[in-house]
């Protein structure tokens, strides 16, 4: 996943998960908010056209701060998990 | 989340999965039995009895796919993403088909009748070899894509273990006590012979795929068979696979030393038979289990 989990850095201009399994897009989703639970990405999640197991999400510009990727799949089987991790923004 | 309606969706894939085996095995009966038997209406009905419970099993695993997808098991959640996920998502385009398959196969149960000719039976099990090829793309062999090895040795996997478990819940729920009852127990010898030979060939294929998609679930490595749920499951399934073919082996040691069975012999058989049906039953429903739980590896 880009950013790491826990790490530390510049805004990123994206997030990046790859799964271990082939994703639905349509019911897939990737949401970044503070640690407070407000929400800062505006786009909506989309896969990667070449990798079927990876779902991307454009990001503004975030200020320095702490931020939680919150995430769901759910895998072509239809099975559907989801997580969260956090990383900063100095 | 992770087992968000696991326990549901395990038991509507249980009672397909069964269903799909029954009507396998019940078909497959059909062949192996003479015209004269007298039980070939009986196999039509139980037939029609285990496509009927695919359906209504398929129904619901489409309303429990769709709710494990959107994460919410309300009708009307539901109700609101059940196309999209029936005509945009893979395993609900495959849960779509596996109901068309189900409906042309009570379609030609209804329409053909004549359930001594051959090609009555071959064309049953035309639609529920296709059926399989549905399901094996349901599961966690098509995680890598359609069209691949794991997908493929799935489908031999299914319908090994339908001609398997089918055999043995035909036989042991239908057949057998149905020639006790016609007191035609001198052909009972004779039929369980050729199902011991088509479970034994069966049992060979189940047991190479078997293994094949237990590698692939574990990730080549044998620690997660004691330390996860899906392990743990798995081992259960194999020791009732062990309890079942110890309980075939008994009847198939029992035909292979007296063609001609007395009273007490044919009851013995029928017994286990009927004890192996259960077990296969128990088998069925930890495949299910297996199948919609997070592999080893995930």
């Amino acid at each position: 996943m880009v950013p790491a989990a826990d790490s530390t850095g510049a805004s990123p201009a994206v997030i990046s998960i790859t799964y271990s399994e082939a994703v639905e897009p349509k019911f897939s989703t990737i949401r970044v908010t503070d640690a407070g639970g407000k929400k800062f990405s505006t786009a909506t999640a989309m896969p990667v056209a070449s990798d079927p197991k990876t779902m991307t999400l454009a990001l503004p510009t975030l200020p320095p701060g702490s931020y939680v990727v919150h995430w769901v799949s759910v895998a072509t089987d239809s099975h559907r998990l989801e997580g969260q991790y956090a990383f900063t923004v100095k | 989340m992770d087992n968000f309606l696991l326990l549901p969706r395990a038991l509507a894939a249980a009672v397909s999965d069964s269903g799909f085996a029954g009507a396998f095995g019940l078909v497959l009966a059909s062949l192996l039995l003479s015209n004269q038997s007298g039980l070939h209406l009986r196999l039509q009905r139980s037939t029609f009895y285990c496509a009927i419970g695919m359906l209504v099993a398929g129904i619901v695993q489409v309303y429990l796919a769709t709710a494990t997808m959107i994460g919410d098991a309300g009708v009307a959640a539901v109700r609101g993403q059940i196309m999209p996920v029936v005509l945009e998502t893979h395993a609900g385009k495959l849960l779509l088909w596996d109901l068309i398959l189900t409906l042309i196969l009570l379609l030609t149960l209804g329409v053909r009748r004549d359930w001594q000719r051959r090609s009555t039976a071959w064309s049953l099990l035309a639609v529920l070899a296709a059926l399989s090829a549905a399901r094996a793309a349901t599961g966690h062999a098509a995680a890598d894509g359609d069209f691949t090895l794991p997908e493929f040795v799935q489908v031999f996997h299914l319908i090994s273990i339908a001609v398997w478990a089918g055999s043995v819940l035909a036989g042991g729920f239908v057949v057998l006590p149905g020639m006790l009852r016609a007191q035609r127990t001198g052909e009972i010898s004779a039929f369980a012979g050729r199902l011991s030979r088509t479970v034994t060939f069966a049992l060979a294929v189940v047991v190479l795929s078997g293994t094949y998609n237990s590698y692939r679930g574990l990730g080549g490595s044998l620690k997660p068979l004691a330390g996860t749920q899906w392990g743990i499951l798995l081992d259960i399934k194999v020791l009732l696979v062990f309890a079942a073919v110890a309980m075939g082996a008994a009847n198939r040691r029992m035909l292979g030393k007296n063609r001609s069975l007395t009273v007490e012999q044919t009851s013995t058989l029928t017994t286990v038979l009927r004890v192996e049906a259960v077990t296969m039953l128990a088998i069925l429903t930890v495949s299910a289990w297996l199948a919609n739980s997070p592999p080893a590896t995930s």
